[in-house]
């Protein structure tokens, strides 16, 4: 952050030093990373600011010693003004344990509010968001009742948490009388209107049929399913019952109806439900709805723009593998990474496997581009999960960030190239459709080794370059700050809708920029259990000036701005 | 005239052996102690030089060559010796001087059998059985030829009245335990295999298989172990030491596999599997050009071996060398035309060059050879898709989607890798 000084000699010493033992004891992950050390395309470095900014919270999942897969899924991370002060600030779900805690020492999630000095300040309590003892999964921001002031939805064990902006960063438990019932094992949500009455729905992921009321998980290598290369490990998803996503709609007045039914969503528990993103896939202004699922096919709704969805997964290539397998999905982010206007999909999935970049071919097909891009090699040995297409160094192109870590905490002993702790990855767009690592180039922040789960993208320091919020398994969160992406001339948008849909999600805008042309949307809920900044950021590379700025409201008009200054933020109204 | 031995004769014990004969033959030793010769004869076989013995016993049956005992002696020294051709007419003299012995009979049964004659070998073991029903080693001779000429059921047969008349004969438990391993009845085959080895526990077969069938058990350290065992004692198997690196990769450290592949190598076995599962496991751990390198190694030595070709292709289409990976499927598919997994990878490169209908015929290859394989189905429809065929696409899709399904069902892992 601007205020914070450089990290000093001593810590880039530590840095080198936190390489040299990352690369012995990550194996093949080191060498996958060490293959791509090629001079970095810019000189941007990622430092982790996370303790000196005050993001201190340690992360429960359960027992360090992990035996169960509930303890594995780790949680998200959301980014918003909470309290419209205009910095983003920070909130961490956070998770809990079958064991009891003794009275007060209950695992809490927290909100930090952002100081704009480069610190955070833990405002949980006066928030009213800690659930002390709620063992939760993700989150996601987005003002459902169009009040002006946003609200904050938790998934986790048991039933979800609907929290209603009070303003000013305070919110009230609202979800009983919300409608929001869930059991079960919620994961990734997202809000998107997708019958376009101007409110905001929610679709909610659900992983496992299971919950603390649901009999005891079984034990390593009790079931047949529960072995991985011959070693007895954690059990699932695979062998375990699945369980159905939930579609709300959002009926005003502050009250949801569940209405999976009859929506056309899957309502046959066959998938293992986590990341989940709306977006405008096949430009015909309603949102689709892709859900990365886990060892289950990945699902792809089709919005008919009236609320009736198609799963069209393996007709459109977004269900499987170019070869036709089912992933270990986990994470998802949709963005234009080639700027053809459409845009393509990421999914973070196993190790020995890849992460799979899905080209947006246009009517709702998809290709599987990830070897041929460079992504599928490079993430052959890590296990993804949090990630987002983010254009770090400002150059017009957007790149990849994935957080990593593994799901086996033994997986260490079995020398298989892979850890449990590991590095999170930096791909750059290279522009020709191809990506490259540049994980060892790009700071102390990504030498660090931990087991990552949740990421989210936005520019906390208003510097005009995204920085990463990560949520690390067992550990405090991770904060890299991006140091040099805003080298390059950029541009970022705030928009306000209105009078519904105050968050304008689902907006699309597109920035021409010299011989640029980009396109992003406005998500609420991606990645892993995460949500990002809602605002929009352009890297516009050596461009001056911005040509035109098209702002496709949701399911509203089309608005052209010229003559926009650059670098800053634009606040936007919807006319 | 001594007709000179086929193999084993050394050069000095030939010139004793030559200055003893021709003692014998002054002194008239061998005329009045044949026994002493016969014994001598076996001693000398015994201890591995089963030439000198056919000698000595060839001079004995030229003094009495209606000597059923000299005759039969001297075939059964041939036969050690490998010269089968005299085995086989001196086991034909003997029959002809006693046409009851069984001894002969099974004897010429052997020699027919080292001659690749099992269909002249069998009415010899049936009238073996015939006259001693209870003999041991003869139902298990049958059931061996049975099993070559793959009459499984007949083998089986036989190997179980070999069991009935022999219940302590490891080799034939082995073999019936290897059968029910192969045919999928995995405690059968472990309560066989196990006996064998409590009977014979060095013996390498049972040990190999006793540890493939604790494989597929999951008793995955058990299975290794057994595997370790048997490459102890049959360390020139090449099988073996291939199964044993795929199984440590599989299912142990990875780093044995390699040291166990390396060490097979070190010790002069150059054989090309060891190669091609050495690039296997290169490719495991992501080094593609120490791959490509042991798959090449596999093909100099072994110019035709389709597997390698077909890996080679593999390791090449990763690292998206395209051109060389088609190339090397190519050749699979020349090599090994009914190949399905070749076929598809050929198709898949088309397709990613938009030869969709080259591609489509690739596909339906694969999938005729193998209508099991989800992945080629899928492929199938994706490019059938593609030019519009989109009713023919669905139903591909909806093939690939049920044996996706199947395959989940019996999969051993709860997560998804593209292992």
């Amino acid at each position: 952050m601007r205020a914070l000084r450089p990290p000093t000699e001593s810590r880039l010493a530590a840095g080198a030093g936190t390489l040299l033992l990352a690369a012995l004891a990550a194996g093949s992950c080191a060498r996958a990373a060490a293959a791509a050390g090629t001079p970095a395309p810019s000189s941007v470095r990622f430092a982790n600011m996370a303790p000196a900014a005050g993001l201190t919270l340690q992360n429960v999942s359960g027992e360090v010693r992990k035996t169960t897969i509930d303890e594995t899924v780790g949680n998200g991370v959301c980014l918003y003004d909470v309290d419209d002060d205009g910095k983003i600030d920070v909130f961490l779900p956070n998770g809990s344990r079958t064991r009891p805690f003794p009275a007060g020492q209950e695992p809490r999630s927290a909100l930090y509010r952002n100081k704009g000095d480069g610190t955070f300040e833990d405002i949980t309590a006066r928030a009213g968001v800690a659930a002390p003892g709620y063992w939760a999964q993700g989150c996601v921001f987005g003002d459902y009742d169009d009040d002006g002031k946003v609200d904050l939805f938790v998934t986790g064990f048991g039933r979800y948490i609907l929290y209603h902006g009070l303003g000013g960063g305070r919110f009230k438990d609202v979800t009983a009388s919300s409608g929001l019932k869930g059991r079960g094992w919620s994961t990734g949500a997202a809000f998107g209107d997708y019958d376009g009455d101007g409110r905001l729905d929610l679709y909610v992921s659900h992983y496992l049929d299971y919950d603390a009321s649901s009999p005891p998980l079984p034990r390593p290598g009790s079931l047949k399913n529960c072995f991985y290369k011959g070693a007895p490990v954690i059990c699932g998803p695979g062998g375990l019952e699945p369980s159905i996503g939930h579609l709300f709609h959002n009926d005003g007045n502050g009250v949801f109806r569940d209405v999976t039914r009859g929506s056309g969503l899957v309502t046959v528990p066959t998938g293992y439900g986590l990341g989940a993103v709306w977006s405008d896939l096949d430009l015909d202004g309603d949102l689709d709805l892709f859900v990365a699922n886990d060892t289950t096919p990945n699902w792809l709704y089709r919005n008919d723009g009236h609320g009736r969805f198609t799963e069209i997964g393996a007709v459109s290539g977004a269900g499987y593998t170019e070869e036709g397998r089912t992933q270990s999905g986990m994470g998802v982010d949709a963005g234009d990474y080639d700027n053809d206007g459409l845009l393509d999909l990421i999914v973070t999935n196993f190790s020995h496997d890849y992460s799979t970049l899905r080209h947006n071919d246009g009517s709702l097909t998809f290709t599987d581009v990830s070897m041929a891009s460079g992504i599928g090699l490079a993430t052959l040995p890590t296990l993804g999960w949090g990630v987002g297409f983010l254009d770090y160094d400002n150059d017009g192109r957007r790149d990849i960030f994935i957080a990593n870590g593994h799901v086996f905490p033994n997986i260490d002993d079995r020398h298989l190239g892979t850890t449990w702790k590991q590095h999170n990855q930096l791909f750059h767009n290279e522009g020709d459709g191809r990506f490259r690592e540049v994980t060892n180039e790009a700071g102390p922040g990504f030498q660090e080794l931990h087991s990552a789960r949740g990421a989210a993208f936005g520019d906390l320091d208003d510097d005009g370059d995204i920085d990463i919020v990560v949520n690390n398994i067992d550990e405090p969160p991770s904060l890299l700050r991006n140091d040099g992406g805003n080298a390059g001339h950029w541009i970022g948008f705030r928009l306000i809708g209105g009078p519904r849909n105050r968050g304008a999600v689902g907006a699309r805008v597109v920035v021409r920029a010299g011989s640029l042309r980009q396109v992003e949307e406005i998500h609420a809920g991606s990645s892993h259990n995460s949500s990002n900044d809602p605002r929009l950021h352009f890297g516009l590379g050596a461009s001056t000036s911005v040509e035109r700025v098209e702002i496709r409201w949701p399911r509203g008009p089309v608005q052209v701005l010229t003559g926009l200054a650059i670098d800053r933020y634009h606040t936007v109204r919807e006319p | 005239m001594l007709r000179r031995p086929a193999a084993g004769l050394s050069p000095l014990p030939s010139v004793l052996l030559g200055a003893l004969l021709a003692l014998c033959g002054a002194q008239g030793c061998g005329a009045s102690n044949p026994a002493a010769t016969i014994e001598e004869a076996r001693r000398l076989r015994d201890s591995g030089r089963p030439a000198d013995a056919a000698a000595l016993l060839a001079d004995l049956v030229k003094r009495s060559p209606r000597d059923f005992k000299a005759r039969y002696e001297l075939a059964l020294a041939w036969h050690a010796a490998r010269n089968e051709e005299n085995a086989l007419a001196e086991a034909a003299s003997a029959i002809e001087i006693d046409p009851a012995s069984p001894d002969a009979r099974l004897l010429r049964a052997d020699v027919l059998v080292a001659l690749k004659r099992d269909d002249e070998a069998l009415p010899e073991l049936r009238q073996v059985v015939a006259t001693d029903p209870s003999r041991p080693g003869v139902h298990r001779r049958i059931g061996e030829i049975h099993a070559r000429a793959g009459r499984v059921e007949q083998m089986l047969n036989q190997m179980e009245k070999e069991l009935a008349v022999n219940p302590r004969d490891a080799g034939t438990l082995t073999e019936i335990g290897i059968h029910s391993f192969q045919s999928g009845r995995l405690d059968e085959a472990s309560e066989r295999l196990e006996r064998a080895v409590s009977l014979l526990p060095d013996l390498a077969r049972a040990l190999q298989y006793l540890g493939e069938v604790r494989i597929r058990q999951k008793r995955y350290s058990e299975g290794l172990d057994l595997q370790k065992r048997a490459l102890a004692d049959d360390p020139g198997n090449a099988q073996l030491v291939v199964n044993h690196a795929a199984a440590l990769d599989s299912y142990g450290d990875p780093r044995d596999a390699e040291t166990v592949l390396k060490a097979a190598l070190d010790r002069g076995l150059r054989d090309p599997r060891i190669y091609v599962q050495l690039g296997k496991h290169e490719r495991e751990w992501l080094r593609f050009d120490d791959a490509a390198a042991a798959l090449k190694r596999a093909l100099e030595i072994a110019p035709g071996n389709a597997e390698a070709h077909f890996y080679l292709g593999r390791t090449y289409d990763t690292q998206g060398r395209d051109d060389e990976a088609l190339r090397e499927f190519e050749e699979a598919v020349r090599l090994a035309p009914f190949d399905p997994y070749a076929h598809y990878s050929i198709g898949m490169i088309l397709a990613a060059r938009g030869k969709t209908n080259e591609a489509i015929a690739r596909f339906r290859r694969s999938v005729e050879l193998k209508a099991d394989n989800p992945k080629a189905h899928y492929a199938l429809a994706r490019s059938l898709r593609k030019i519009g065929r989109k009713e023919e696409a669905e139903r591909e899709l909806a093939v690939h989607g049920e044996l996706l399904k199947k395959q989940r069902e019996s999969k051993h892992e709860g997560v998804a890798t593209a292992d």
